[in-house]
């Protein structure tokens, strides 16, 4: 079942979850930068969901350093949203955004299904 | 096929178990989903129990249909839940189903319904049917797996996020927890109410069950029976079989600080008083934490699992959150009974650990049931991974549902109920 899916059906899945507002794959290769979304977002404010895949080459700066010694995720509280990067490799994560009051733990564990469904997919 | 070849070697007659997953968003595609896996596996089900996400609220009605048009004779219970969790994974979005076939076991079903409007009348309800069809079974063993209607906090202006600081907004909320209860159905769940109502009449029966809820919002929650979707109703599956099971709970919670309820609701769940003194601000100074900063209003909802308070009922501490401060009171998801109660520190590790010492049976276990509070799902988050290879080491291939719901409740034959939070109970079967 999960072998049959794209990353970008996967990511389709993930945005029909109630307080998933956006959703994204993003991965540094050496030939540049691969990026995958999910068809259409619930995130009504697109100047701060364009200013986050903006900052995700800086933050891959700093995820490449600290993958080595286990990073797995980082979380931004922003005022009314929240911001997951859960990392897949040192410069390759699933980036979600939620409101600030969602139950980030129910979440948390599809973004883990949809990480190791990635993961297979890659790896196929 | 080697199960079968095994049971018919010990001459014991043959148990088919499984619990499927369907991840589809479409009803009719659930129900098409899940039919092909149970036929694979138990083609002629004893009974069903399904759950779902509240993602699948526009989908129940389909699902239901699906499959009882496939199954039409096997009796089918179930409700929503905040995810659950099976040998496939852990998820909270989605649908699972059970379904059994064995023959040395009779099954009845039983449903009540305006739970929280007339709690003793729902209980009798459900009581009697279970009772019309079981009067005569032959076998020994009676068990008892309970879907009850959850708590359901009233959509109105002042009670986002679970704290309300306006004193009068406090005084509607408790003074009309009654009203609001009688007439919309709506506040806490009274799972107590029926269900040790119900015992007084099945006192030979182990028992485990669990509340309806969402996607802890705790805004709407619905139970199955059969083809139909109902609210504030109790849905039971009654067994009596010649299989064994042992039951226990576990939470990994340790006491702390003592204090003293000196003011409580006449129903045990509003604490107007502790130490003499108005119950939050006295709550925060027990816990050494500042008032604002623990009932934040933005993030109480957040964070109320991790501030609970503890009670020590048969030797057994069970955990008490409360669900919504109101100005000078508190208000516990589940009854507190004993005046003296206890803060404890519980961590993640603690919690998981909590998993290893309910399953301690030396028994060769043929499948597990397991229910277990939301909040603990929503406290762990991806790490509910780590007890789901527990039980993968512990099943060994056999099957195991754990659904995680507003609150649980399991009690051994002969002893009282133990409504729980925060916890994790468990049957598990053996021949």
């Amino acid at each position: 079942m999960v072998s049959k899916m794209t990353i970008k059906e996967i990511l389709n899945d993930l945005i029909k979850i109630e307080d998933i507002e956006a959703c994204l794959f993003e991965m540094y290769i050496p030939t540049g930068r691969k990026i995958i979304s999910s068809e259409g977002i619930k995130l009504k404010n697109l100047a701060l969901w364009e200013l986050i895949k903006g900052l995700t080459g800086d933050l891959f700066s700093i995820s490449k350093e600290l993958y080595a010694h286990g990073l797995t995720k980082s979380y931004f509280e922003l005022k009314e949203h929240e911001v997951i990067m859960s990392f897949l490799g040192p410069t390759t994560a699933l980036i979600v955004v939620i409101p600030s009051l969602a139950n980030r733990g129910l979440i948390e564990v599809e973004m883990e299904n949809a990480k190791r469904m990635i993961l297979e997919v890659m790896e196929a | 096929m080697r199960n079968q070849v095994v049971a018919k070697l010990e001459n014991k007659p043959e148990l088919k178990v499984c619990v499927e997953v369907s991840r589809e968003w479409d009803g009719k595609r659930v129900a098409e989903d899940l039919i092909n896996k149970i036929k694979n596996k138990v083609p002629n089900p004893k009974f069903i129990l399904l759950f779902t996400t509240i993602d699948y609220k526009n989908e129940f009605k389909p699902i239901l249909s699906g499959i009882k048009k496939e199954f039409p004779d096997p009796p089918l219970i179930g409700g929503t839940v905040a995810g659950f969790m099976t040998q496939e994974g852990c998820y909270t979005r989605g649908v699972t189903a059970f379904a059994l076939d064995y023959p040395n076991m009779d099954v009845a079903l039983g449903v009540g319904n305006n739970t929280k409007r007339n709690p003793k009348k729902a209980a009798k309800e459900c009581v009697k049917a279970i009772r019309a069809k079981l009067n005569s079974s032959k076998w020994k063993n009676k068990f008892l797996f309970d879907i009850i209607a959850g708590t359901e906090i009233p959509n109105m202006p002042g009670l986002g996020g679970g704290v309300i600081k306006s004193g009068t907004v406090s005084k509607f909320v408790t003074g009309g927890m009654k009203i609001t209860q009688f007439l919309f159905q709506k506040s806490i769940g009274r799972e107590e109410d029926v269900l040790e109502e119900m015992l007084k009449e099945l006192p030979d029966f182990n028992m485990l069950g669990g509340s309806t809820i969402d996607n802890v919002k705790m805004s709407k929650n619905f139970q199955f029976f059969d083809t139909k979707v109902l609210t504030n109703s109790i849905v039971c599956l009654c067994l009596i079989t010649d299989l064994k099971s042992e039951s226990d709970f576990g939470h990994g919670a340790e006491l702390n600080k003592e204090f003293t309820i000196t003011k409580i609701s006449d129903n045990k769940q509003i604490i107007y008083e502790i130490n003499n003194k108005p119950a939050p601000k006295e709550y925060s100074r027990i816990l050494n934490k500042p008032e604002d900063i623990i009932f934040d209003k933005k993030y109480y909802i957040k964070r109320f699992p991790f501030f609970p308070c503890g009670v020590v009922e048969n030797n057994r501490l069970m955990i008490r959150p409360f669900v919504m401060i109101l100005k000078d009171s508190m208000l516990s998801m589940s009854k507190i009974r004993k005046n003296k109660l206890y803060t404890f520190s519980i961590s993640g590790k603690s919690m998981v650990n909590a998993v290893n010492d309910i399953i301690k049976t030396k028994q060769k276990p043929e499948f597990g049931l397991f229910v277990s509070c939301a909040l603990r799902l929503m406290t762990l988050g991806p790490e509910i991974f780590r007890v789901r290879d527990i039980f993968l080491d512990y099943f060994k291939g056999k099957p195991f549902l754990v659904i995680y719901t507003a609150g649980e409740n399991v009690r051994k034959a002969h002893e009282n109920l133990i409504y729980l939070n925060e916890s994790i109970a468990n049957m598990i079967f053996w021949r």
